[in-house]
Formats: structure tokens, C-alpha cells, sequence
């Protein structure tokens, strides 16, 4: 068992599940914008469209997802390239700051869209 | 955790003492030779054998910060299956949509905020700057929905072989590459 | 007249490895890389270091990495390699180089010891063996032929970046293997150690161990074996 306190949810299974449970979610609101954009879209018909509780809460969704997804990406990648290993000794800090970063961003994002969609 | 059969009771009950033949280790063991250590004319006590953990790997491994040694990691001189490429586009793809959800977000504010906005950020989004800007959040997104897609499919055990997997990493280059077109023709 | 260029580093003489160019008379014989190298060491530079032992594909000492792909030495021949008149051999990547072409493996070896790649069994073993069905036996097929080349391992990026954490393909092999044996009861505790962000799941289905396992074995599918196994003991 190899242990690590930043990753999301701790075991890997879960992590993995998360992973895949997200992208869907994801590919399916990305797909819905994309279909909503294919047609012509003015002002009223597009706030039209974010007026609705379903799509307010889509949105909310794919948000949180958006953000958990991202972390259990970049997480792999940081401790993939950003470590000792590869870096020296600095790379604990470093990789440190950029999970800093990277979750401090994620947060913001999902914020971002509640004030966006209940405003 | 450590076991082996080191004292009396510990052999009595060894299935090696019972079976003389060929078998796999006797699960009262828990050193990896552990033949050696039930072998019937071994009596005395035997030297604890580090178990594998996390806790001591590091350490039974030289640190690398401190090996000076060589390795032999040149990325140029690796040839990589085309499955491999794909990954790596999954993963670059990844960490630019992760900085182009900043911009999605953006435009999503702006284009809800008010009419007016909608119309500025309409107005922006025909210069061939960020008429560029989109086309590469557009592609990058839709290789990485691609190849996750690949993903899921996989997941289930379909084209695990290196057949499957170079099979389908073609489809997902294939298509992405095309949707990168159509992406362009709608937009331009 | 062959192009060949080895890959030389002395510990003791030499502060960075460099690559030397030798050409080698091939008598025109589509040989085995190995033979090339057994030619270099006779005829050229006794110094050059490398591992074999059975020269048949069998051992797995002399997994190098051939013309850009990791293979065994003994079992490539020119013909399957050698694209344009040059061979190049390096060691396997990412372990560190001791000489030449002999890589230090402790790594590798430490996570294959990690799975416990023993039958684990409390009940008193039968006067024979414990018996299997067919079907039973079938299922370790593919599994039980690997040789612990590290040709896999050493060709995945998961297990350059992370050599202590990921088990590494021919580490998961193994771990499935006494997984999928019916006759090892330790099946919880195997999984209840496989189950962090590390050693089974920095796998990201890159496949490059698939390509390489000179033995035609496939961990990316053992891999997706044990994420089942995971997933069903979760749910
Ligand atoms: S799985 Fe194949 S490549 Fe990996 S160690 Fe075993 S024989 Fe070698």
C-alpha cells in the first residue's frame, strides 16, 4: 500500500472510479453546449437556456466535476514529473506550490459558476 | 510479520517437513526463499530477511538524489507504439483544457451577464486571434473526450491486445484530426 | 559491414556515459543482436559489458534496449531490427547503469517481491499437490510464462517517473497471477494492498509493455483484470 494524502479520495479505486464517473458527466454537458452553439444562439434564447433549474444544476455538475476531474489529472502529473526524482530536492517544494495552485484555481472555478449561475 | 519457520512448534506444523517434494513455499513463510528456511537440517535461528514494504523500499533501494549513477532516459532515442503517442496527447490535452476552462468560464460570465456583454463578447470572439484561440480549445477538448471515450471503451476489456490498442489509437487520431477540420470550417 | 553503436560507461574511469561506434562483419548472416555483441566483445573490445546467460530467450538477462525498442538480445535478429544499416543498443531505461549495458534491477525486484509472488494457502497441503481443473489452470495461462526480463517494466513511463511506487507491469502480471490461481486463498489481502493511487493505478494504458514483452504477453489486460477484482470487491 503506497499512501498519499494529496491525492482526492485517497485510494486509487476511488480516485479511478471518480475519474470515469466525472468524464461522463463532462462529455455529456460539452456536448449539450455544442449542440446548443451548432444553432444560432441570440441572448434571450441562450440566458433562456440557463434561466432553468435542470440546467443550472447541469451546470453545477459539470462544474464539480470539472474540478475533480482536473485534480486527479494533474495530481498524476505532478507527482509524475514534479518530484524528487526528477527535480532534486526541490521538488517536493515545487510540486507542493503547484498542487497549491492547482486546487486553489479549481475551487475558484467552481465558485465562478455558482455566482455566474445565481446571479 | 516476519514468520519462517524458526523455532520447533514453527517446523512441526511446516508443510515442507511433511511433503518432501517440490511444492510452493509453505504459507507459514514469509521470506521470499523461504525453502531454504524450512529445509529439514536447518535447526538454528535464522537472520530476519527484510520484508518489502513501503516504509523500507526506499531504503533497501539506493535514493536516486544520492546515485550518482547514469540512466539511461533519453526520450529521443525510445521508440514509442502510436498507443503511446495517443497518451500523451491525452495527457497534454488534459493540462491545456485545465487552463482553457479559465477562458470557457470567462465567456460563459460574460455571455450571461447582460445583453450587452453578450454582444462584446460576440463582437471579441470574431477577431482571428481568438477565433484561433477557440479553434485550439475546441480541438484540444474534443482529442481529449476522444481518447477518454478510448478509455471507457478499454475499461470494459475491448481491445486490450496491442492489436486493439494501436487500432484504436488510429480511430482517435483519425477522428480527431478530422473534427479539428470541422472545427475550423465551422468557425472560419 | 554493420554499424554498431553501444552505448559505454565505466564507473571508474568515466564521469557520463557516451556512445561508441563499431563496425562489425556480419559474414552477411542475419545474426541475433546478441551474436553482434559476442562478436564486439571477441573480436573488437573485450571491456564491453552486457548480461545473457541461455542465449534462447529462456533467462531473460539480456533485455537491452535495441534500435529505440526493448527486447531480448538473443531472440531479435538483425532483420527484424536494423532499419538502415545501424544498430543501437542502450541498457533498459530508467534503471540506473552499473556498466555498460548492465542495469541495476534492485528496483524492479523490489516491487515484483512487493505482489508476494508465492501461493499463499493455510490449508494443510495434500501428500501430492493441490489439484486444479483445466479450466482452472487455463486461466494462468499468460501469466505464469514470464521471464522478469524488465523489458516491460523499463519501457513504461509510469514506472520511469515513479519506479518505487508503481508495481510496474511485470510486477502487476505477477500480482494477477496469484490472483487468477485458485488455489491461493490470500485473494482480500493481495487486493487490500493493491488498492492506492500508486501501484496498480498509475497504469494509464499506454501499452508500450504489450509491445515490447518478448515472451507476446499482455499486462495492460492482467492491469484491467485487477481493476475488476478491485472494483468488484468495492461494490
Ligand atoms: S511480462 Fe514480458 S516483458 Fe515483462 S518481464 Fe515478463 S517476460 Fe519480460
Amino acid at each position: 500500500m503506497v499512501t498519499s494524502v494529496t491525492s482526492f479520495s485517497r485510494t486509487g479505486l476511488s480516485d479511478w472510479l471518480i475519474q470515469r464517473v466525472t468524464s461522463v458527466i463532462l462529455l455529456a454537458y460539452f456536448l449539450l453546449i455544442a449542440y446548443q452553439l451548432m444553432g444560432s444562439v441570440d441572448y434571450t434564447s441562450w440566458t433562456r437556456l440557463f434561466e432553468q433549474t435542470w440546467m443550472k444544476v447541469f451546470t453545477l455538475m459539470a462544474a464539480l466535476s470539472l474540478a475533480a476531474h482536473s485534480w486527479i489529472g494533474l495530481w498524476s502529473v505532478f507527482t509524475d514529473y514534479l518530484t524528487e526524482r526528477m527535480l532534486g530536492p526541490k521538488g517536493n517544494v515545487i510540486r507542493l506550490v503547484s498542487q497549491l495552485g492547482a486546487s486553489l484555481a479549481l475551487v475558484g472555478y467552481v465558485i465562478w459558476v455558482v455566482v455566474i449561475i445565481w446571479s | 510479520m516476519m514468520g519462517g519457520c524458526q523455532t520447533n512448534a514453527d517446523r512441526r506444523s511446516c508443510q515442507f517437513w511433511r511433503v518432501n517434494g517440490f511444492q510452493f513455499r509453505p504459507t507459514n513463510c514469509n521470506q521470499l526463499s523461504a525453502h531454504l528456511y524450512c529445509a529439514p537440517l536447518r535447526f538454528w535461528r535464522l537472520p530476519d530477511l527484510p520484508v518489502v514494504n513501503e516504509t523500507n523500499l526506499r531504503a533497501i533501494v539506493r535514493p536516486t538524489s544520492k546515485d550518482t549513477r547514469p540512466v539511461n532516459l533519453d526520450l529521443g532515442t525510445i521508440q514509442l507504439p502510436v498507443t503511446a503517442y495517443a497518451s500523451i496527447a491525452h495527457r497534454v490535452t488534459g493540462v491545456l483544457n485545465f487552463f482553457a476552462s479559465f477562458l470557457l468560464l470567462w465567456a460563459l460570465d460574460r455571455s450571461l451577464a447582460s445583453e450587452a456583454s453578450f454582444d462584446a463578447l460576440a463582437a471579441v470572439l470574431t477577431s482571428p486571434v481568438s477565433k484561433l484561440v477557440m479553434w485550439g480549445i475546441a480541438s484540444a477538448l474534443t482529442y481529449h473526450a476522444l481518447a477518454g471515450v478510448k478509455h471507457l471503451v478499454m475499461d470494459t476489456g475491448v481491445g486490450e491486445t496491442m492489436r486493439g490498442g494501436v487500432i484504436g489509437a488510429r480511430i482517435v487520431f483519425a477522428t480527431a484530426l478530422t473534427a479539428a477540420v470541422l472545427w475550423g470550417v465551422a468557425i472560419w | 559491414m554493420l554499424k554498431v553503436s553501444l552505448y559505454r560507461y565505466n564507473p571508474e574511469s568515466d564521469d557520463a556515459p557516451h556512445m561508441e561506434d563499431f563496425s562489425v562483419d556480419t559474414g552477411g548472416k542475419d545474426l541475433m543482436v546478441l551474436d553482434v555483441l559476442e562478436l564486439i566483445k571477441a573480436d573488437y573490445d573485450g571491456s564491453v559489458t552486457y548480461r545473457r546467460s541461455c542465449r534462447e530467450g529462456v533467462c531473460g538477462s539480456d533485455g537491452l534496449n535495441i534500435n529505440g525498442k526493448n527486447g531480448l538480445a538473443c531472440i531479435t535478429p538483425l532483420s527484424e531490427t536494423v532499419k538502415g544499416g545501424k544498430l543501437v543498443i542502450r541498457p533498459l531505461p530508467g534503471l540506473p547503469v552499473i556498466r555498460d549495458l548492465v542495469v541495476d534491477m534492485s528496483l524492479f525486484y523490489a516491487q515484483y517481491e512487493k505482489v508476494q509472488p508465492y501461493l499463499q494457502n493455510p490449508s494443510p497441503a495434500p501428500a501430492i499437490e493441490r489439484l486444479q481443473s483445466p479450466e482452472e489452470r487455463a486461466q494462468l495461462d499468460g501469466l505464469y510464462e514470464c521471464i522478469l526480463c524488465a523489458c516491460c517494466s523499463t519501457s513504461c513511463p509510469s514506472f520511469w517517473w515513479n519506479p518505487d511506487r508503481f508495481i510496474g507491469p511485470a510486477g502487476l502480471l505477477q500480482a494477477y497471477r496469484f490472483l487468477a490461481d485458485s488455489r491461493d486463498t490470500a485473494t482480500e489481502g493481495r487486493l487490500a494492498k493493491l488498492d492506492d493511487p500508486f501501484s496498480v493505478f498509475r497504469c494509464h494504458g499506454i501499452q508500450n509493455c504489450v509491445n515490447v514483452c518478448p515472451k507476446g504477453l499482455n499486462p495492460t489486460k492482467a492491469i484491467g483484470h485487477i481493476r475488476t477484482m478491485l472494483l468488484n470487491r468495492a461494490t
